[in-house]
Parts: structure tokens; C-alpha cells; sequence
């Protein structure tokens, strides 16, 4: 675990009645590619606000490489942001918008052009200075942006939703961008999302959060394939939530018994179930496989299926279960001849070692 | 529909600048009396207003009282549109609305009000009871004019700049000030304008220095001397004109905007 | 920012605060406080007495005159906004292009000096004025009409023309910032366009049709200018008599007490008509 350069500490944010943040701890290592990833409102902007001064936090500490920053104004703080809306001051021009903060560093003018170009070259916009920002497009606002905050080379660079105004095939452009951005300048990066695939690809590390609390937060690995609740498993990506019973539960290994499925063995969870326990295995849709012929394996009737070029998603019967069984079926060599028609029973084999073991939880109400 | 609608529109606009049109009309009148058809044409009256006694005092009666009112008014509202605009405290809508209220009374009712102050409290009628009154009168009117302006100015900016090192202050002047420049310029013109063209408050409390409206409505009692009003008159709408339409073009080009996200990269 | 925000805020507000709601709420109280004082020919003083006020309800004269007002601005209310509905209804409908073009030139006249205007209709109706002495000129008379002038719906007429323009503004922002696909999905619904207009503009247009009524109807109430100007003897209004209370008839409890009626009464008539027009329009869905 890299060393707390951002060190926060049961931050909490309350508006009247209305708790936005709950008191919660993260820590973000130095040059970290940091996201908060979560839905509207679970608080991952004000939390983004507070640690750029933007907000005042209702108790709690926010340390930055050590010193304690929680009373300084936004305009002491070693951290620059992006805006979501960019921010853009539409009376200055490109060059002069990039090196606004360098006039009061006492940098003369010569100077301060010559910066301004040289991260015009970074965010590969050369030659724009002179520009108007009403010349220009989202995109190339959200990089002048950018270039504004970079060029003061804060300790810390807040992103808020910065591409969520962008177009898809535009955002993962600026994915790409933003990354190699980021490994550049090795400044540490923390973004504010509610796409879970930008927070899958970008981030060293993910805070998935809900209603002002972190559920998790672990690398992108972790949290796709051992979500740790719920919620986040739900959150990030389709999920299979498998009722089921524990049969024997070792150190190594848990039995449990899976109506349609048998008894599969997963590896265990967080805590040890007891024996006879309800439990739910969660398990991605892209570790179950079909096959034609059903001789060992539980089959299943096909409800539906969804073509998306380089897979089919299928959705199958479960007995007693109003929540169909999601399979992703890849189009590749083998099978892409294997089509599987609404109402035939197909056999499906799990990969049991992926399957998480959670603890039971109504399924009505599951994500 | 709709151009039934432009035809009734057309027709208003018409009615509407009829009336006054006729003041310019008589102002080049070569007679003292109204008549139609047309006598002549002269530009005598206008030459007239320069002997013409009182005139010039009153002229720059207006003219202090209405910069002192402009000035003052406008820094006030800006101010205050700045707090409304951009900050939350307790009692924001009741001052807002409080502030803009004002327009809604009777001139007279005003009148009557700081008329009884002043005498009440011993403060002499002059021209500087009549500054006062207009700073009141004219604040409303430049309010809602920065109001608008700061509300179309998104509060990011600000932020954004003290995101960027810059103190409250040194924000103020480097991005609020520039981008509501145009904002508080409309409103020097807007209550210039009223407050030049402003009767009641100054008939009530000016007492021996009139301004030019009080002026010429001492004038307007004397049949002889009504085509010198005339040609006054249309003097003081040509510079309303201006003055508005100007203050309108200012607005407008104020709230500009940078284009919102497109599609190219 | 770290300061707390309501302090910033009343600290840049106390200018604004003194002059303009301090200045304006203390004079009027001043008023109040007057209203019940007495006066013997030039000696004001303060008091308690409700002479003033047995006056304002009392008096046949004073209440002819409330009546004449409330009458006048009333009707140079209701055909202001009227006649504004449908010219705020095109810029905001109809035009797509030059808006400011039209706003500028309708809202201009409003901009130049009331005098002026309530003058130029001297020019018109009056002893020699244009439309006199052009039917003179065209025959059609022999003596010019006196009749145009000095009366209470002279008064009216000028008033009417004054103030129109006022309405068009809240009229017009109330219609634009409407959500035009409402009006699509009345029509989708079976509305033709007159019953999507009633059932669907009309209401949400509301706000600003009240707020141009209030904005128009107050003032006219308590004018001085105009009857003044053009009104003569039978065209007098209760601003009028304020205004000679504090001058020549030096009755400053009544004018006080006369004052303070009036925005009282103006102001009732104003919600009243807001709150009968509200369910007029909500019983005709």
C-alpha cells in the first residue's frame, strides 16, 4: 500500500438536515490515478470540493503530503481542479487562460507565454494561444482546462466528471489522453465519475461510494471480480446474484448447494459462513459457459438473447427465480456458429473458483 | 395565425410611436400654434433654447443629479446582485424582492414620504435632497439590470479563478469586474436615463434649483413658449433613445458566452 | 469563502440596505406616524388622532376620488395587458431571429420621459391640438371640440398609452421561458390549438400577466402627471390631491393618511384581481 500523500480523515459534510458526506477515511498514494466512482448524489463531488477547498467540510481533516489543509481557502491549497463545465474564462484568450495562475507566482510576461506553450505542445494543441475560447470545440475546451491546472504543477489534480460532456467515440480519446497525461507529469489524479468502465480504465485505485459512504475501494481488478457487497457488485458491471445454501465450509473452500446448479465449490468470502447459512454467489455473466449438448450440466431455457457484434448476451430460466440467468456467449472462432433460439434448453457450466461469496440479501431488492 | 399576429404588432408599434412623434413634428413648426396642415418649417425654436432663461441651469442640474444617481446606484446594485447572485444566507429571496419592489409604488407615494422626512427632520430642500431621492429611485432599476448579468455569468468562473491562486479580491478584479463590465456600463446608461427624465421626485423636493423635466413643466403653463418645449422635448428624446438603445446592445454582447461542447475533437 | 457566507453577504448588502429598504421603510413608516398626528393651518404636530383617517373613510369627495382612481387604473390595467398579450405572444412565438430587434423597439417608448409623453397627447386632443384643427381644416367641423380634453377618459387614454409597454416585458419572459413541448403534447393529446392555448399557454403564462397587471395597476392608481397635465377638474385623481396636501392645502396628516390608503387599497385590488383571475382560469380547464 503506497504511503498516504492524500491523507483523509472522517471527513464529514452536512447541508441543514442533509448529510452528503458521512464521516469516512481514504487515503490516495502519491502519483496515484485515483477515481470516485458512484451515482448521482452518492457525494463524490462534494467530497472532490473538499479536498480543493471548495467546500467546507462539517468535521474531519484533509492532510496533503503531510501538512494538515482542512482551514486553508481553495486559493492556498497545493490542489487545482478541472471544472465539469471547464470554467473557461471567455475574456481571455487560450494562451492566457493556460497561464492565469503564473501571474501571481511573479512570473514576467516572456515567461509566462513560454509556459503556455509548452503545455499547448502536451495537450497537442500548438500554436492555439491566441485563440478565443468561443473558438473552440468541447473537447479542446476540456484540454485547455486541463493545461490551466497542469501548468501550475499542483501537489494534487481534481478532475469533476470531465469527459461526461463528450461524445463516446471523443471520451475515449480523451481516456487515452488523460492517462498518458498522467503518467507524464506523475502528478497525482483524482476523478470524480459515474461511468464505471472510464473508473475501470483510467484509475489505479476506485472509492466506489453510495449515500455520502465508500462501499469499497480497491484496484479495478478487486473491485470487478471481488466486489465486497452488494451494491458494489451490482454497481460495477451486469452481475449473476445465485441464491444458495452453505453444505461445508472450509479455510480454503465453501460448498454450497445452488437450486438448478448443485453443489459448487467457491473460494470463501470475507467472513466464514456457518454450515446451513443462506448465502448469495455473485458471478459475472462472462464465467458461465453454454454448451449444446446438456448431459452433466444444469440446463436451462432460453428467455432471451441480445446481440452486441462480438457477443450475445443470453438471458436463461431460473427455477423459482423472477431474475433470469445473464450468460455473455462470445462471438469468437469456435463459437460464433452456436446460436441458441428463445425457448431451447441450453447447458451452462460455471466457473465456480469466480464465483464471490456474499452474504444473502432479499433479491427483490438487490441492484 | 402568425401573420395576422406581425399585422396587429406592426399596427401596435405604430400607435405606440404616433403620439410621440409629433413633438419633433412641432418642434420644426414655424408657428406657435398646433395646426394641420403644416405651416413651415424653422429651426428657430431650436436656436431659441439657447437665450432661454433658466435652461442651462436646469440642463446641468439634471446633469449632476443624474451622475451622482447613476454612479451610485449602479456600485450599490452590483454589490448587492453579487451577494444575491452568487452567495446563500438567510433572506436572500425576501432582499431581492424587497429590492426590486420599489418599482411598483406610486412616484407619488414616495414622493409625499421623503418629502415628510426631509422637512421633519429639518434637512433643507436643494438639489442634494434630489440626488438622494434618485440614488434611492434609480437602484431598483439598476439591480435587476446586474442581477440578470451575474446570473448569466456562471459562478464557476470565480471559483475556478480562486481554484487558480487568486484571492476573493484579486478575482473580483481580474474576472467578475471584466466579464460584468459590459452589465455595469447598461446600467450607468439605464439610471442615467431615468433619473434625467425623472418629474415627481424632483418637482417635490427640488425647490429652487428644477431640473430639466421641472423646468419644463413650469414652461408648459405658458402657451407662447410651448413649441420651446417642443424643441427641448425632442432634444431629450433623441438622448433617451441613444442612451437606451445602447444600454440594451451593451446587455446583450455582455452575456456572451463560450460555445457549449461540440462534436469535434 | 472560510468567512461565513452570510456575513460576506450582508457586508456587500448594507449599502443597498440603508439607502434603498432602511430609507424607503423608515420614510414610509414616518408616514404613518403622521397620519395620525394634527395640524392647525402651518403648525404640524404629532399626536394620536384619527381625524385624518375619519377624513379618508368619511368624506364623499375623497372616496369619489378612490373610486375615480381605482376605476382608471383599472381599466388602463386591464387594456394594457390585454392589448400586450398578443405582441409578447410574437416575439416570444413568432420570431425566432431578430427578438432583440423587437423587444428594443417595443419597449423603447417606455423609456422616454413620462412627461413627455402624457405631452405629446396635449398636442393631440387639445383646443388646437392635431386632431382639432385637422378636422377643422378637412371641414368637418366648424368649432373645435372641446370635449377631448380635461375628462376623465383623456386621462385614460393617456395613461393607457404610457403605460402599455410595461406589460409586454413580464408577459413576454413568462411566455419564453415555457416548456414548448408541453403545448406538443396537448396537441398530441387531442388539444387543437385555441383549446392547447387555454388549457395550456394561458396558465403557465400567468405569473407574468400578474406581474405586468401589479406592475401597471399600483402606479396608475397614485399618478400625479397625468391628471394633472390633461385630467382638469373632472379628471382628478387621488395622486393629485396627495400632492396638494403637501403643497397648497398644507394638510399633512391627511395627505399622510391619504397616502398610506391608497397603497394599502391599490395594493388589495391588485391581489384580489390575482387571486379571482387564478380561479377564472383554473375553472375554464
Amino acid at each position: 500500500m503506497t504511503e498516504a500523500f492524500i491523507d483523509i480523515r472522517r471527513i464529514e459534510k452536512r447541508f441543514g438536515q442533509v448529510t452528503a458526506v458521512q464521516a469516512t477515511d481514504l487515503t490516495v498514494g502519491s502519483g496515484e490515478f485515483f477515481s470516485l466512482l458512484g451515482p448521482s448524489g452518492c457525494g463524490k463531488t462534494t467530497l472532490l470540493r473538499m479536498i480543493g477547498g471548495l467546500e467546507v467540510p462539517t468535521a474531519g481533516a484533509i492532510l496533503i503530503d503531510g501538512k494538515d489543509i482542512s482551514r486553508l481557502p481553495s486559493y492556498r491549497r497545493p490542489t487545482n481542479m478541472v471544472f465539469q463545465s471547464y470554467a473557461i474564462f471567455p475574456h481571455l484568450t487560450v494562451g492566457e487562460n493556460i497561464a492565469y495562475g503564473l501571474k501571481r507566482r511573479g512570473l514576467k510576461e516572456a515567461e509566462r507565454r513560454r509556459e503556455a506553450e509548452r503545455l499547448l505542445e502536451m495537450i497537442r494543441l500548438p500554436g492555439f494561444a491566441d485563440r478565443r475560447p468561443d473558438q473552440l470545440s468541447g473537447g479542446q475546451q476540456q484540454r485547455v482546462a486541463l493545461a490551466r491546472a497542469l501548468v501550475l504543477k499542483p501537489k494534487v489534480l481534481l478532475l469533476d466528471e470531465p469527459l461526461a460532456a463528450l461524445d463516446k467515440k471523443l471520451r475515449e480519446n480523451m481516456q487515452i489522453e488523460l492517462r498518458r497525461l498522467q503518467r507524464e507529469v506523475g502528478i497525482t489524479f483524482v476523478l470524480v465519475t459515474h461511468d464505471q468502465e472510464e473508473a475501470l480504465t483510467l484509475s489505479d485505485r476506485i472509492a466506489v461510494m453510495q449515500a455520502g459512504r465508500i462501499l469499497q475501494c480497491s484496484t479495478p481488478r478487486e473491485l470487478y471480480e471481488r466486489p465486497s457487497s452488494h451494491d458494489v457488485a451490482g454497481f460495477v458491471g451486469e452481475m449473476n446474484f445465485l441464491p444458495g445454501r452453505v453444505v461445508s465450509a472450509g479455510v480454503e473452500r465453501v460448498t454450497v448447494d445452488v437450486p438448478g446448479f448443485g453443489c459448487l465449490t467457491v473460494p470463501p468470502g470475507a467472513a466464514r459462513p456457518e454450515k446451513g447459512e443462506a448465502v448469495t454467489l455473485a458471478l459475472r455473466p462472462e464465467r458461465l459457459a453454454l454448451v449444446r449438448e446438456a448431459k452433466d450440466a444444469p440446463s436451462f431455457a432460453v428467455r432471451a438473447s441480445t446481440y452486441f457484434g462480438n457477443r450475445t448476451l443470453y438471458q436463461l430460466e431460473l427455477p423459482g427465480l423472477e431474475r433470469p440467468l445473464s450468460v455473455f456467449h462470445a462471438n469468437d472462432l469456435q463459437r460464433a456458429q452456436e446460436v441458441f433460439e428463445p425457448g431451447a434448453l441450453v447447458g451452462v457450466l460455471p466457473d465456480a473458483g469466480a464465483a464471490v461469496l456474499l452474504p444473502a440479501r432479499s433479491l427483490t431488492n438487490s441492484v | 395565425m402568425s401573420r395576422l399576429r406581425k399585422a396587429y404588432v406592426v399596427l401596435y408599434l405604430a400607435l405606440l410611436y404616433l403620439p410621440i412623434s409629433f413633438i419633433p413634428l412641432f418642434a420644426f413648426h414655424d408657428s406657435v400654434y398646433i395646426s394641420f396642415p403644416w405651416r413651415g418649417f424653422t429651426l428657430d425654436w431650436f436656436a431659441g433654447l439657447f437665450e432661454a432663461e433658466g435652461l442651462l441651469g436646469a440642463l446641468e442640474n439634471s446633469l449632476i443629479v443624474a451622475a451622482i444617481a447613476s454612479v451610485s446606484s449602479t456600485v450599490m446594485a452590483t454589490l448587492a446582485a453579487l451577494a444575491t447572485a452568487r452567495l446563500r444566507f438567510p433572506g436572500r429571496q425576501a432582499i431581492s424582492i424587497a429590492l426590486l419592489a420599489p418599482i411598483a409604488l406610486p412616484t407619488v407615494v414616495i414622493g409625499v414620504a421623503l418629502l415628510s422626512a426631509f422637512s421633519l427632520s429639518g434637512v433643507p430642500l436643494s438639489l442634494g435632497t434630489v440626488a438622494m431621492a434618485h440614488c434611492l429611485f434609480c437602484t431598483p432599476f439598476a439591480y435587476g439590470v446586474m442581477l440578470s448579468q451575474f446570473r448569466g455569468l456562471s459562478g464557476d468562473l470565480e471559483q475556478a479563478s480562486m481554484d487558480l491562486g487568486e484571492p476573493p479580491v484579486r478575482t473580483f478584479f481580474r474576472v467578475t469586474l471584466p466579464l460584468a463590465a459590459p452589465g455595469i456600463l447598461s446600467s450607468l446608461m439605464l439610471t442615467f436615463t431615468v433619473s434625467f427624465d425623472e418629474f415627481i421626485l424632483a418637482f417635490f423636493l427640488s425647490s429652487n434649483s428644477p431640473t430639466l423635466p421641472v423646468y419644463m413643466w413650469s414652461q408648459m403653463r405658458f402657451p407662447d413658449k410651448l413649441p420651446l418645449v417642443l424643441a427641448l422635448a425632442t432634444l431629450v428624446i433623441l438622448f433617451s433613445i441613444v442612451a437606451v438603445v445602447g444600454s440594451q446592445l451593451l446587455r446583450r454582447q455582455g452575456r456572451r458566452r463560450p460555445a457549449t461542447a461540440s462534436q469535434e475533437g | 469563502m472560510f468567512r461565513s457566507q452570510t456575513a460576506s453577504a450582508y457586508l456587500l448588502l448594507s449599502p443597498v440596505i440603508v439607502t434603498v429598504i432602511l430609507a424607503l421603510v423608515g420614510c414610509l413608516l414616518l408616514l404613518v406616524v403622521a397620519s395620525f398626528g394634527t395640524q392647525s393651518y402651518l403648525d404640524f404636530d404629532f399626536g394620536f388622532s384619527l381625524a385624518s383617517y375619519d377624513q379618508v373613510i368619511e368624506s364623499a369627495g375623497v372616496r369619489k376620488l378612490m373610486l375615480r382612481s381605482a376605476g382608471i387604473a383599472a381599466v388602463v390595467s386591464l387594456l394594457s395587458v390585454l392589448l400586450a398579450y398578443p405582441v409578447a405572444y410574437f416575439v416570444a412565438f413568432d420570431v425566432s431571429h431578430n427578438r432583440l430587434f423587437w423587444l428594443i423597439m417595443l419597449t423603447l417608448p417606455s423609456w422616454i420621459s413620462y412627461l413627455l409623453r402624457v405631452l405629446s397627447w396635449k398636442l393631440i386632443l387639445g383646443y388646437k391640438g392635431v386632431v382639432n384643427s385637422g378636422l377643422e381644416g378637412l371641414g368637418l367641423i366648424s368649432k373645435p371640440l372641446e370635449f377631448l380634453l380635461y375628462n376623465p377618459t383623456s386621462v385614460a387614454i393617456a395613461l393607457a398609452h404610457a403605460w402599455a409597454p410595461f406589460a409586454i416585458l413580464p408577459i413576454y419572459v413568462s411566455l419564453q421561458r415555457m416548456d414548448r413541448s408541453l403545448i406538443q403534447m396537448a396537441g398530441d393529446l387531442g388539444d387543437g390549438p385555441f383549446r392547447s392555448f387555454l388549457r395550456v399557454t394561458l396558465p403557465l403564462s400567468l405569473p407574468g400577466v400578474f406581474a405586468a397587471f401589479v406592475l401597471i395597476f399600483i402606479p396608475t392608481f397614485g399618478d400625479y402627471v397625468t391628471p394633472q397635465l390633461i385630467g382638469g377638474p373632472s379628471g382628478v385623481m387621488i395622486g393629485v390631491y396627495i400632492a396638494m396636501q403637501f403643497g397648497a392645502s398644507n394638510n399633512i396628516p391627511l395627505g399622510s393618511a391619504l397616502a398610506i390608503a391608497t397603497m394599502v387599497l391599490a395594493s388589495l385590488i391588485a391581489c384580489l384581481f390575482v387571486l379571482g383571475t387564478k380561479r377564472l382560469v383554473r375553472a375554464m380547464r
